[in-house]
């Protein structure tokens, strides 16, 4: 399973994430007269941070745990925590409460969730909550008070697609949507903010809608069967990593590529720009990363180091304009995906943005994963 | 006398006759019979106890051996070790072979022993054979066993394989309705394409204007690619040629929409009816392959449901195997429950798992069951044979446990047998003892009382002649050689004795006249001695009477003359010291008023000769004065380490003056070898020197004078020294040399003899005979005279720079005995009592002075020292000792 989400609210370009970085460490160092804003700097040499992730299948998956070890050994050299192990559990909510209870039995200090179930672990992180664990839940639900959340807002990611597509068709046009995994909660609020913003756009109609489950080959399958009693499509929205698929569909029926909302891969952002290049393509691309688990960890670091941090922190999705397409596939492998490293000072602005209500930091150069 | 009576006595007479080696021999003879006759008897009864004893002892070790026997079988019983069954029955063989032995001895006592033996042995040999029955059918059983669990593996494995085949079909069956629904989802997607382009196509051709020929074309388009998703998705007859069929309608229809799209009005008609046609016809081909899809469905579903009964027959058979596997499993553990406790209970057990396994192999699914190809055995074949052995094994049980009661009864039965036996004979034995004890004890009596006999008539008859014989020679011992003889008639050996006896007598008859002559031959001889003997003795008593009269003379002679030499010496030295004095006073006054400058030349001639005069007085006295003490024998000398170079040279600068004055030469000469100091009393050799060579001087008027010394090799811190003093003198005549050393001798002209004392020479002499050597002299008159002496001095090594004498590095007991012994400090007695001592010493007296000191000694213990040493002096006859000490105490008073 993978996550992948998008947002239009806080996605910037490279050019804005390096203005906004300049002016990060002033913000850093100038906002840290207040114990509330800037980075705590408590001692947390002796905390442990715990990770319990519910899946460790899929190439996201694999990517955000790496990502959450490589930060994890960096903060634990830095003197910043003792330890920060990762337990994964096979996408069962009994087997990951069974890992936050020995968690929470072993004395963590905090312990961040990748939930397998927004239900089932209640009862688990109240006790961890009651055992005066702190709780951060990353990219996923708890409904229970006493956690921290870190999360996109994936509402806005399928408004930032339907405004932009609107803008592009004039308010009018066929879309076709190509959803995740049916009966997915990120699935389920993705597609509600596409349908809730095209509701604002009457001349935008989704004609039809098919699951590619997150993966290309599927999309491409799905969208091809679709596509002999279709009407004329003017744009796909998606969730990413479906864009690659969807675009070859539509090659192979010898039709015209509509605009294609694309993900993080590097082949969807390939294809965008040979097809620039031929054709004069236009698109953009907004995706969620697997380096939000640094966020998650950040976040806990922080909470241990004593900075005030709002219930809910949002992270930042990544996009990319048709102008920095380039630089990123520059330093972009074959296979590989967008995927930014988040530090410490990044997170502690990302929190001090969501508690005054202002824009959300950049992160820094566009740095690459392997895939 | 009657007839018999003198039978008897000649046959006793002729006895007598007999030799007493013969009367002896016959008479051991008799004794040795009679040893034999007792040791036989003994003999008998000993070897009876033997016997009794040794059949007692082998009862012991059957007694043993049955017990040992015992302890393996019973071992065998609780461990089944066949090799202590085997081990008790070579015992028991062995125990056997040991009674055929014993029945050579006891043959009666031993058949019933051995027959229970036996009895024995056999019970073993039931148990062996019943154990190899047991092991036998236990092998059948286990062979048995693992064919039944060969079975139930072989089953299981078979229905394991057909379950993994029939996952394998059920899981290609699911593929095949997963491919069917894709080929559903895909006609479908088709039906939907063509049906939008026929309805975009009739629109089109009843004159709608809004009717998009383009998107009727591009659904025909994006067919193609679905179409293709259908590859390799279902494959049965006639499928690709339908496939075929709808390809190539799909492409037409979309051909001749872009002809229509492109055609003039004319013929839009005719186009549209072929678009519509072919489009038809795709949709109609969608719709057979829809059904061969469908016809397909059914099949799958069909072959699912047949899969799903096979699997559960499948399982119910691998329940029954499962089951089957558990009974032969547990019907082992039940035949090792029995075998450990074979009770009918775990008998029963086992046979109702068999019963069961019988009924289980009736349903069993029906798979070969044996690995062994060459012979088939069905399950039940196993099961019917694990029952019989099963039976048999328990059969045989029975009968092992009857075989161990057996043994154990006949061991029992054997050991009271071997028990009774051994008490019987031992009771035997004890029988036997007693009573070889008591006819040992009777034979041996009889013996005694025979043998005294024997020895008392013996005896007597040889005993009695000879004592009889040594009367008669103790009465011709005491004298009475008239004593009558008897017996000399007898034949044996005293008869030779008592004729032996006569001859003596007679014998000692004429020796008694002979002593009687020569007795009186005796007495005559010993009164003439006697007479002789009183003359002599006369004579002899006469002449004793003299001598010892002469004796007492000589005696108060001698102790008249050393009393005077005593008392000359003790008169010299006192006037020397008296002398003296008042000499030393003239001296030194003289002396004094010749420093006086006033005094007139002719004062200071009589000066001079007052001088003269008294060093010559001085000189005379002082050698007298040693004269004397050498012999009082009260000179000591003093030996002190002395460089007797430096010595020499300081005697020779001296004599120098005197030398030069007459105008003689006098020298030196001292060898390179000389030690650098010896131990010597250097006043007393510096008074030899001078005395030796102012001689020289003195009778020297022209030539030279030497003073050599010698010295021979050192050896042990000794060195022999050669002194000579050699001059070109008057010399002597030799008479005047035997002379010269006598007191107040001189040799010379008046001239020369004035100023000597004539002792000089005397005194040198004695000095160096004091220090171990002896002057001698040979001379030449007119060439010379030359005086020599030799001397053995102890080397000194001293530090001359300290001038101290280091006396501690020659011990003193090395020098020689120079009459420096210090007297110890005696306790003397008061002075009458030493003159008694004295008085004693003169006469020489050694016992009477051993008396006198044992009595001082017992006076005072004071005196025990001086008393001891008396006594040792005494006792050792050192007359001369004595009297040197007893006077060295009363001169204690005497200084020079």
């Amino acid at each position: 399973m993978a996550v992948q989400t998008r947002r239009s609210a806080g996605f910037l370009s490279i050019r804005q994430w390096a203005v906004l970085a300049a002016g990060l460490s002033m913000m850093a160092n100038g906002l840290a007269q207040g114990a509330d804003s800037g980075v705590a700097e408590g001692d947390t040499r002796h905390k442990r941070i715990a990770f319990s992730n519910s899946y460790a299948g899929s190439d996201f998956r694999k990517v955000m745990v790496q990502n959450w070890e490589e930060v994890a050994q960096h903060a634990q050299q830095a003197g910043f925590i003792r330890e920060a192990p990762v337990v994964s559990a096979d996408n069962s909510a009994p087997e990951q409460a069974a890992h936050i209870q020995n968690m929470v039995l072993e004395g963590y200090d905090a312990i961040v969730i990748l939930a397998a179930s927004d239900t089932a672990l209640k009862s688990v992180v109240r006790d961890a909550c009651s055992a005066g664990v702190v709780v951060v839940v990353l990219a996923s639900k708890v409904s229970e008070p006493c956690v921290y959340e870190v999360n996109y807002d994936w509402a806005q990611m399928g408004r930032a697609e339907i405004d932009y597509v609107a803008e592009r068709l004039g308010g009018e046009g066929n879309l076709l949507e190509i959803r995740g995994i049916a009966g997915d909660a990120t699935d389920a609020d993705i597609s509600a903010g596409i349908h809730k913003a095209a509701a604002d756009y009457p001349g935008l109609k989704i004609v039809h809608t098919v699951y590619g489950n997150w993966t290309a080959s599927v999309a491409q399958r799905e969208v091809a069967l679709a596509l002999p009693s279709l009407p004329k499509i003017d744009a796909i929205v998606d969730q990413g990593g479906d864009g690659y698929g969807a675009a070859l569909a539509f090659r192979e029926a010898g039709r015209p590529l509509p605009i294609i909302i694309m993900g993080n891969r590097q082949n969807e952002l390939a294809l965008w720009q040979r097809e620039r290049d031929a054709k004069g393509y236009r698109t953009f691309s907004i995706s969620a990363t697997p380096s939000v688990s640094q966020v998650g960890f950040w976040v806990a670091q922080q909470i241990l180091a004593g900075k005030q941090v709002p219930r809910v922190v949002t992270v930042p999705l990544v996009s990319i304009h048709e102008e920095d397409l380039d630089d990123w596939l520059a330093t972009m492998p074959e296979g590989g995906a967008a995927n930014p490293f988040y530090s410490r000072d990044i997170v502690a602005a990302m929190i001090d943005a969501e508690r005054m209500g202002t824009e959300p930091p950049q992160v820094p150069a566009p740095p690459v994963v392997e895939r | 006398m009657t007839q018999p009576g003198k039978r008897q006595r000649s046959a006793v007479r002729a006895f007598e006759h007999w030799s007493i080696t013969a009367k002896i021999t016959l008479s051991v003879a008799l004794l040795v019979a009679l040893a034999v006759a007792v040791s036989l008897v003994g003999l008998y009864g000993l070897e009876r106890m033997q016997r009794a004893v040794d059949i007692a002892g082998r009862s012991s070790q059957v007694l043993v051996s049955v017990n040992s026997v015992m302890e393996r079988v019973e071992y065998f019983i609780s461990t089944r070790d066949r090799d202590s069954l085997l081990k008790a029955e070579t015992i028991l063989g062995e125990t056997l072979e040991t009674l055929s032995g014993f029945a050579t001895i006891a043959p009666r006592d031993t058949v019933s022993l051995t027959a229970g033996l036996r009895r024995f042995s056999d019970a073993i040999a039931t148990l062996q054979v019943t154990t190899d029955i047991m092991e036998t059918e236990t092998a059948n059983m286990t062979t048995h066993h693992g064919r039944m669990r060969q079975v139930a593996t072989a089953i299981e494995q078979d229905i394991e394989q057909r379950r993994v085949l029939f996952h394998r079909r059920a899981a290609l069956n699911s593929a095949r309705l997963s491919d069917i629904r894709d080929a559903h989802r895909i006609l479908e997607s088709i039906r939907d394409g063509e049906r939008a382009a026929i309805a975009i196509l009739a629109r089109y051709m009843v004159g709608d204007e809004r009717a998009d020929l383009a998107r009727a074309g591009d659904a025909c388009k994006a067919i193609r690619p679905v179409l293709g998703m259908l590859d390799g998705l279902i494959a049965m007859p006639g499928w690709q040629q339908q496939m075929d069929s709808l390809g190539r309608a799909v492409n037409e229809a979309e051909r001749a929409i872009d002809d229509l799209a492109k055609g003039a009005p004319a013929v839009r008609a005719a186009l549209g009816d072929r678009a519509l046609q072919r489009l038809e016809l795709a949709h109609e081909t969608t719709h057979q392959l829809d059904h061969m899809v469908k016809a397909e469905e059914e099949r799958a579903a069909l072959a699912s449901e047949a899969l799903g009964t096979e699997t559960g027959l499948l399982q119910n058979a691998a329940n029954i195997s499962k089951r089957f596997a558990e009974r032969v499993a547990n019907l082992e553990a039940q035949t090792l429950t029995f075998r450990l406790s074979p009770t009918d209970e775990a008998a029963g057990a086992v046979k109702d798992i068999l019963y069961q396994l019988t009924r289980f192999s009736r349903i069993l699914p029906s798979a070969v069951v044996s690995q062994d190809s060459a012979s088939l055995h069905t399950v039940s074949d196993q099961i019917d044979g694990y029952g019989a052995a099963f039976e048999r094994f328990r059969q045989a049980g029975r009968a092992l446990h009857e075989a161990h009661d057996q043994v154990r009864r006949e061991a029992a039965r054997t050991v009271a047998l071997v028990a009774q036996f051994a008490t019987d004979q031992r009771a035997v034995a004890a029988e036997s003892r007693a009573r070889g004890t008591w006819i040992s004890l009777l034979t041996s009596l009889s013996a005694v009382l025979i043998a005294l006999i024997i020895a008392w008539h013996t005896s007597r008859l040889i005993a009695r002649p000879i004592v009889a014989l040594a009367a008669v020679m103790r009465r011709l011992a005491e004298g009475h050689l008239e004593e009558k003889i008897v017996g000399l008639q007898r034949g044996d050996e005293i008869g030779g004795m008592t004729r032996a006896v006569r001859v003596f007598q007679e014998n000692a008859q004429r020796v008694r006249a002979l002593e009687a002559e020569a007795e009186a031959e005796r007495k005559r001889i010993l009164a003439q001695l006697e007479a002789r003997v009183a003359e002599r003795t006369e004579a002899l008593l006469h002449k004793t009477d003299e001598l010892e009269l002469q004796a007492v003379e000589l005696d108060q002679a001698r102790i008249q003359a050393e009393t005077a030499t005593r008392a000359k010496s003790a008169f010299l030295a006192n006037m020397s010291h008296e002398l003296r004095t008042p000499l030393n006073a003239i001296l030194g006054y003289s002396q004094l008023l010749l420093r006086e400058s006033d005094t007139g030349e002719k004062q200071q001639r009589g000066l001079n000769t007052i001088m003269k005069s008294g060093q010559h007085l001085l000189t005379l006295i002082n050698d007298l004065l040693d004269l004397s003490k050498i012999e009082a024998e009260k000179l000591e000398l003093y030996p002190e380490p002395v460089d007797l170079a430096a010595s020499l040279r300081t005697v020779i600068d001296i004599m120098q003056i005197r030398a030069e004055q007459k105008g003689v030469a006098l020298r030196l000469q001292l060898p390179e070898q000389l030690p650098e100091a010896v131990l010597m009393d250097e006043k007393r050799m510096h008074q030899v020197l001078f005395n030796l060579v102012g001689n020289a001087v003195k009778f020297t008027d022209s030539g030279q004078i030497r003073l050599c010394v010698e010295a021979a090799p050192e050896t042990e811190g000794e060195v022999r020294l050669r002194f000579v003093v050699e001059d070109t003198g008057i010399g002597m005549a030799p008479e005047q040399l035997d002379t010269i050393f006598q007191p107040f001798e001189q040799v010379g002209d008046n001239k020369r003899r004035a100023g000597g004392t004539g002792l000089g020479l005397a005194v040198s002499r004695q000095l160096i005979r004091r220090m171990g050597g002896d002057i001698g002299v040979s001379s030449t008159p007119g060439v010379g005279s030359r005086f020599h002496f030799e001397l053995t001095l102890p080397i000194a090594r001293c530090g001359r720079e300290s001038g101290e004498p280091e006396q501690d590095i020659v011990d003193h007991a090395d020098v020689p005995k120079q009459g420096t012994t210090a007297a110890p400090e005696w306790v003397w007695p008061p002075p009458q009592r030493v003159e008694e001592l004295h008085r004693l010493a003169l006469m020489g007296d050694m016992r009477a002075i051993g008396r006198w000191a044992e009595e001082l000694g017992a006076e005072d213990p004071r005196y025990r020292q001086l008393a001891d040493r008396l006594i040792e002096l005494a006792s050792s006859f050192q007359s001369r000792a004595v009297l040197r000490l007893i006077e060295q105490h009363m001169e204690g008073g005497l200084s020079i």
